[in-house]
């Protein structure tokens, strides 16, 4: 077995495990159970990876002033970006994944 | 240095343009960032959260500043109070860590200016959720800096492990296998913060749901989803997908400018055919995903950003930030997960995890 097969397998018996039920609720990591409620379903057709055309907005990222192209001595980082007023560009999941934005990651249901 | 700042005119465009798509969540999630976006006086927001309201149609917005506060003071935190403002705030962890890289333009450390940010957020009720950047060190110290975090009073800890990404073209975790380190710090940010003190990490949160589904179902990811995300810059020029793409230029792709709010509408998008040229080569890339790993099931494919910065194409697969950001986390809630299933099986009112080091 490949280790991108166990890997797949692992992720399917853990998923499995949750459909059925299993009762984890009392641990920290588990209290979903098999609730998946907030798996907001997206709009692709079951088990597609092609996206359905179009796709619904769910976020909007405005800069609110343009970004400095202008050398301020650091490197362009992801790191330092935020520090100086008009620095270059956050990182993606800076903005994003924060916003608690729970279609942010969608399942095809 | 460029001080542009948006128009007010560009906002009404904006929500003009939002306005004409079909299935805008509802309210619309509209982050102002990329530089720090409380350089920006009181005054534009005001006005601009009112063109959202005022749109026709009206387009329900929820706003969010992710800031480094360092500029957050009493008026600031009344109008982000008064419009309910999400706010994220940037911060490494203690002193040492965080100054290392985020100083101000003339190299001193910022993290008492952010601090006392956080302390008039603090003062004025507003929950914040924070951001760190892990970079190679800051790997190592996991214990210091989830204690640090997790004193702040964060309602949402996330953690960015630094990525080869757009501008930022290398990073402190190249070129070396970390996946190892990257999972025994995502382990203590479990134990630690998810575990001990009941905060919310949003890695090991996303994981959980992710793993938590019913078998079968694959993940979408909002980068790599056309309109799932819409990034607009200070002169209304449109792109979507990853928002690091836009204001990059790459010799195959272009700009990864496909439309503008001033004349143009979500169509215009779906038209482009530099749009089209990097949807087929993301798709192509998700598709060898889908072939070549084990963890796709939880992941959707990868960030088209990263593999362009990593791989120079928009139909490579497997980066460093998949390694580290997403397999490393799988890895630590698979371990926990298959403990807890185990320990469950034998006793139902199983309270304790350990958490793998492995």
């Amino acid at each position: 077995m490949s280790d991108r097969d166990v890997v797949a397998a692992r992720i399917d018996a853990v998923r499995r495990a949750f459909a059925a039920g299993q009762p984890l609720s009392g641990s920290a990591y588990c209290n979903k159970s098999a609730d998946v409620a907030d798996h907001t379903p997206s709009t692709g057709p079951a088990g597609t990876l092609t996206p359905t055309y179009p796709a619904p907005a769910h976020a909007f990222a405005a800069p609110s002033h343009a970004q400095s192209d202008e050398s301020t001595g650091k490197p362009k980082s992801n790191i330092s970006s935020d520090i100086s007023d008009l620095d270059n560009c956050t990182t993606f999941t800076d903005f994003v994944n924060w916003s608690d934005f729970s279609n942010w990651w969608h399942l095809v249901t | 240095m460029n001080r542009t700042r948006m128009a007010i005119s560009t906002v009404d465009d904006v929500v003009r343009f939002v306005g004409q798509m079909s299935m805008v969540s509802n309210p619309l999630s509209v982050v102002w960032h990329a530089g720090e976006p409380l350089v920006t006086p009181i005054p534009f927001y005001e006005q601009a959260f009112e063109r959202f309201e005022a749109g026709s149609p009206p387009v329900p917005a929820q706003h969010n500043f992710q800031t480094n506060a360092t500029l957050l003071n009493d008026d600031w935190c009344r109008f982000i109070k008064r419009s309910s403002v999400r706010i994220g705030v940037s911060i490494d962890g203690p002193k040492h860590i965080h100054d290392a890289y985020r100083v101000d333009r003339s190299g001193r450390g910022t993290f008492d200016k952010v601090m006392r940010g956080i302390e008039k957020l603090r003062e004025h009720d507003i929950p914040f959720g924070t951001i760190s950047v892990i970079t190679r060190t800051a790997l190592g110290q996991a214990d210091e800096i989830c204690e640090f975090l997790a004193s702040l009073g964060s309602v949402r800890v996330c953690f960015n492990l630094e990525e080869a990404e757009g501008a930022h073209r290398h990073s402190t975790l190249d070129d070396e296998d970390l996946r190892a380190q990257a999972r025994r710090f995502f382990a203590r940010a479990a134990e630690l913060l998810s575990g001990t003190r009941k905060v919310t990490v949003r890695e090991i949160e996303n994981m959980q749901h992710h793993l938590s589904a019913p078998p079968g179902n694959l993940v979408m990811r909002g980068d790599n989803r056309p309109g799932a995300i819409l990034n607009v810059d200070v002169a209304g020029n449109v792109t979507t997908l990853s928002p690091e793409l836009l204001g990059q230029f790459h010799p195959t792709y272009g700009e990864f400018i496909w439309a503008n709010v001033h004349k143009d509408t979500w169509s215009s998008v779906l038209q482009n055919p530099d749009f089209l040229h990097v949807m087929r080569d993301i798709e192509t890339g998700i598709e060898q995903c889908s072939k070549s790993c084990g963890y796709f099931a939880v992941c959707g494919g990868g960030n088209p950003s990263n593999k362009l910065t990593e791989l120079g194409t928009l139909a490579g697969t497997e980066t460093q930030q998949c390694r580290l950001h997403v397999q490393a986390v799988a890895d630590v809630l698979l371990d926990l997960l298959e403990n807890a299933q185990l320990a469950a099986r034998t006793s139902p009112s199983t309270d304790v995890i350990q958490c793998s080091e492995s």
